[in-house]
């Protein structure tokens, strides 16, 4: 009988084995790595020194819990356009990112049998949506440059500079270091100074070799888990093929071509929109006004909206852990990093 | 090498869920036997069976086949050993040869080299030839059951265990199944069959068990089994009052008289001492003859069950 | 004296088991019928699309590979393998599998093989063996009709991946071979997981099933989102990996995943098949 049970050992510890297998690089990813204590304002000059990095590619991996609803991402009767706008911001997505240099960069946000793209090689910069099987093109002419301004200063004066900005507002730590992707990170904490926000605090992990930051956790006030998180599962430092950012669309694809001069290009996102919209406060308390018919009225007919908001005195609020937005029923919005409560004052002032 | 017992199991039993299928067994098997091993349904045969084989692992004591303990020595004891177990086992789809080829080649110390001379050799041997490529699903029972038969026999093996081997087959094909026992007997092979046929095991056995509710009620030569003890004389004579005393003074028991018929158990007294003495006192003897019991009576005495007898 | 032939090991003898095992396997004209069926899902999606092209569909029905179809015949494979997935590539597997020690047992070949004998560890190595040749002619059945079948009936030319750019033909035809290795190795851990069902039951229909069911229950179980947590580590989470093989560059990690997931499935079930089939009483 005793041999019996024998050969019954290795059923009772495969499972071992493999949970063995499968935790062992959690635990040790769970372990503080040691590295030598660093000040807020040392993290901030490694950050700087981050645009040193000539190039790396790496899976991105975006998670949110903001406590809306479940929301049907596919199938009939979704407004795709909304639908996915909203996706992108709440859903739980994976990217992968190469980047070689300040100007050459491709984002690939990979969808359950499809992928979109944005390639930027210079001036030139190629979205791509294979569901849709559309490429679009924007070409920056003239000064329009889409690189951000090479600066001469030095990691120490960006730091400097970062800290006394944020200094009056946000309270800057050093909290205990991690593992992200593999590497050894700085965790540097940003805490706001005030109670009118609904942000507990932000989590930026930092490469302690060199400096990029590789992940990002926004976490609700009083809450333990991130209501957002974005960061890196794995990263990879060699610089990658140039023909990663070389992109010809295909030849049965609808391409569109845009060109955008020096003063349109930082918009180029978003819907033209005259007034600027208004900001009362400053800071993590600020509250973002889109005046009355600056949003298209249809939005009340999209059958998410009834779903995802709730009504309040004088209009209708869409509630998740981080940030809050109000439709005043004369058709304003306000949207902040607020409880509700203050947005209701801003919008009553 | 073979020992001098084949198979010689020593308080083997197997539980199944609370029940005894066999207990206690001792089986003694000479090597150069042709063994019977009978029993009803459901009395363990197949089960012991089983267990020299390594198909089922025993519960209680052990069996040493051709001298090294099973299951645990399947690895070098099952290449001597040739099996036909309840019925034969084939893939339909497959041709005979196909079948065997494939049975050959699970053995691990078969030659590939031969394999094929051996096969159509076996194929002969159980009058199969003719048969050749048609797939399995396509043969009768007897003709899978030779295909079995070809199968124990790919390897020369010092063991054969036949469960069952005329079962199927037709008179023809029974009469082959026991030249080719006796062939492979005369030829040294142990040959260990079971049966629920009592008269193939008196035709072909020189030593036969009797099992009954997973226990060994008998085993022997089968002399020994029909046993003489039981033989009762027969006497007819126009004397029989005479003829008591003699048979009396003889030492014969139970001795019963209905009219001229006089019936005693013979004991262990030659018949042949009986006639001087009744000659001597004077008894007319009209006749005399010796009734031995059958091995159906005795396994029905053994067992106290009926048998289902050749027919 | 003993008259049998010394139980020498001669060299390879696994080897021609194995053989013996697939020329079983093979030679079984259910396996041929399992892959035609496979194959006739390719020729089945190019002439629905065929025939219906001429409607002009527009470009936003259904996953961008079945469109693409009509503009590249060699994405029928991996439509189709896409299509197979879930259920019909399963469902063979599971039969192939499932099949494995029950379907000895009930033809009573079981008993024969043991007895030979073919040793237990050993027959059921080479049984998982011959399962696992076949989730591997599987999917490539499909994607060799597929892309056989698409060349006939549509134009061929360069191959659009997902990430918009294009590769020549003939490397467009390694990224095809490679996902049809990629859902080969996807369908081992079901393979195992039949195995071990196998060695539990007689009646091979029930091993069948009992594996089928499992593969739609794990898809099941990776749908629920309440179940995040646990999706990593289900039989058939990277199933669909392989349209990661259709990005440029191509992601290679989801190989690795894909063979860690399947790998740890196949240690947990083996040794399972084994503790299993070591022990128990033969009885059929």
């Amino acid at each position: 009988m005793s041999s019996r049970l024998v050969r019954w050992l290795p059923a009772a510890l495969a499972p071992v084995v493999v949970a063995g297998a499968v935790a062992a690089p959690l635990v040790a990813a769970a372990a503080p790595p040691s590295l030598p204590d660093r000040t807020p304002q040392q993290v901030l000059e490694l950050v700087a020194k981050a645009k040193s990095v000539e190039g790396f590619s790496g899976t991105l991996q975006q998670t949110s819990d903001l406590g809306l609803p479940e929301l049907p991402t596919t199938g009939a009767g979704t407004d795709t356009d909304t639908a996915s706008v909203l996706d992108l911001l709440t859903g739980d997505h994976t990217a992968r990112v190469w980047v070689d240099g300040a100007d050459r960069s491709r984002v690939a946000v990979l969808d359950d049998m499809a992928e979109r793209d944005a390639v930027r090689d210079g001036s030139s910069v190629w979205l791509w949506d294979s569901k849709k099987n559309t490429a679009v093109h924007v070409v920056a002419s003239g000064k329009a440059d889409a690189a951000p301004r090479t600066t001469t200063r030095t990691p120490a004066e960006i730091a400097d500079a970062v800290l006394s900005e944020v200094g009056p507002t946000t309270a800057t730590t050093v909290d205990t270091t991690q593992r992200v992707a593999g590497r050894d990170a700085y965790t540097l904490v940003l805490t706001p100074r005030t109670d009118a926000t609904t942000v507990g605090s932000v989590q930026l992990a930092v490469d302690a070799a060199t400096g990029l930051p590789l992940q990002v956790e926004v976490f609700a006030r009083g809450a333990s888990s991130p209501a957002f998180e974005s960061g890196f599962t794995s990263i990879d430092y060699s610089v990658p093929a140039a023909s990663t950012f070389d992109f010809t669309p295909p030849a049965d694809a609808t391409v569109e071509t845009k060109t955008l001069t020096a003063g349109d290009h930082e918009r180029s996102g978003s819907k033209p929109s005259g007034a600027r919209p208004e900001v009362t406060g400053s800071g993590w308390s600020a509250v973002v006004e889109i005046p009355a018919g600056k949003v298209p009225a249809s939005i009340e007919s999209n059958p998410t909206y009834e779903r995802l908001t709730t009504a309040v005195d004088g209009g209708r609020v869409l509630s998740t852990s981080l940030v809050n937005v109000l439709r005043t029923d004369d058709g304003r919005v306000l949207a902040g990093a607020v409880p509700v409560s203050r947005l209701r004052a801003v919008a009553a002032d | 090498m073979t020992t001098a017992l084949a198979v010689e199991t020593r308080g083997l039993g197997k539980r199944f869920g609370g029940r005894d299928a066999v207990h206690d067994l001792a089986l003694a098997v000479p090597a150069g036997s042709v063994f019977g091993f009978l029993g009803p349904n459901g009395s363990g045969k197949t089960t012991t069976i089983r267990m020299l084989l390594g198909l089922v692992s025993p519960t209680a004591g052990e069996a040493p086949v051709l001298g090294e303990r099973m299951p645990d020595s399947g690895r070098s004891v099952l290449p001597r050993v040739g099996a036909l177990v309840e019925g034969p086992g084939f893939s339909g789809w497959l041709s005979g040869p196909a079948n065997l080829a494939r049975l050959d080649t699970a053995d691990p110390g078969a030659s590939g080299r031969t394999r094929r001379a051996r096969i159509a050799e076996s194929l002969e041997r159980v009058g199969l030839t003719a048969a050749g490529g048609k797939k399995v699903k396509a043969y009768s029972l007897g003709m899978k059951q030779r295909l079995g038969l070809a199968n124990a026999l790919l390897r020369p093996r010092d063991l054969l265990v036949l469960d069952e081997p005329t079962n199927g087959l037709d008179p023809q094909g029974t009469r082959e199944v026991r030249t080719l026992v006796r062939e492979l007997a005369a030829d040294g092979t142990t040959v260990f069959v079971s049966s629920h046929l009592l008269a193939e095991i008196e035709q072909m056995c020189t030593h036969a068990a009797v099992m009954s509710a997973g226990r060994l009620v008998a085993q022997g030569t089968l002399e020994a089994l029909r046993g003489h003890e039981g033989a009762r004389v027969r006497l007819r004579t126009p004397d029989p009052v005479q003829a008591v005393r003699v048979l009396q003074s003889a030492g014969l028991a139970q001795i019963e008289q209905e009219g001229p018929e006089l019936t005693a158990t013979l004991g262990d007294r030659p018949v042949e001492s009986l006639v001087p003495l009744l000659v001597a006192a004077r008894v007319r003897v009209q006749g005399l003859r010796v009734d031995e019991p059958t091995l159906e009576e005795r396994f029905v005495a053994l067992t106290g069950e009926g048998f289902d007898v050749a027919g | 004296m003993s008259r049998a032939e010394p139980a020498r090991r001669t060299s390879g003898a696994g080897l021609a088991l194995l053989g013996s095992e697939l020329t079983g396997v093979f030679r079984r004209r259910r396996t041929w019928a399992m892959l035609l069926a496979l194959a006739a899902v390719p020729v089945l999606v190019a002439v629905a699309i065929r025939i219906s092209s001429g409607d002009g569909g527009g470009p936003s029905r259904g996953p961008s590979f079945v469109t693409g179809i009509a503009g590249n015949g060699l994405f029928v494979g991996v439509a189709s393998l896409v299509l197979a997935i879930p259920l019909f590539l399963p469902l063979t597997v599971g039969v192939v599998a499932g099949d494995t020690i029950a379907g000895e047992a009930s033809t009573g070949t079981l008993r024969y093989l043991l007895v030979a004998p073919a040793g237990r560890v050993r027959l059921l190595l080479v049984k998982y063996a011959g399962a696992a040749v076949f989730c591997f002619a599987a999917p490539l059945a499909i994607v060799v009709a597929g892309t056989a079948i698409g060349a006939v009936l549509f134009p061929v030319g360069p191959i659009t991946l997902l990430s918009g750019d294009q590769v020549p033909i003939a490397e467009g035809l390694g990224r095809l071979l490679m996902i049809g290795l990629y859902t080969g190795l996807s369908m081992l851990g079901l393979a195992a997981v039949g195995l071990f069902i196998s060695t539990l039951t007689d009646v091979p229909v029930g091993a069948m099933a009992a594996t089928v069911v499992i593969a739609v229950t794990s898809q099941v179980l990776d749908q629920l989102p309440q179940l995040d947590a646990l999706h990593p580590f289900l039989l058939t989470d990277s199933w669909l990996g392989l349209v990661d093989l259709l990005r440029q560059p191509p992601d290679w990690s989801v190989f690795d995943t894909n063979a860690l997931l399947q790998l740890g499935w196949v240690v947990v079930f083996g040794a399972l098949a084994f503790g299993r089939f070591t022990t128990r009483d033969v009885l059929a």
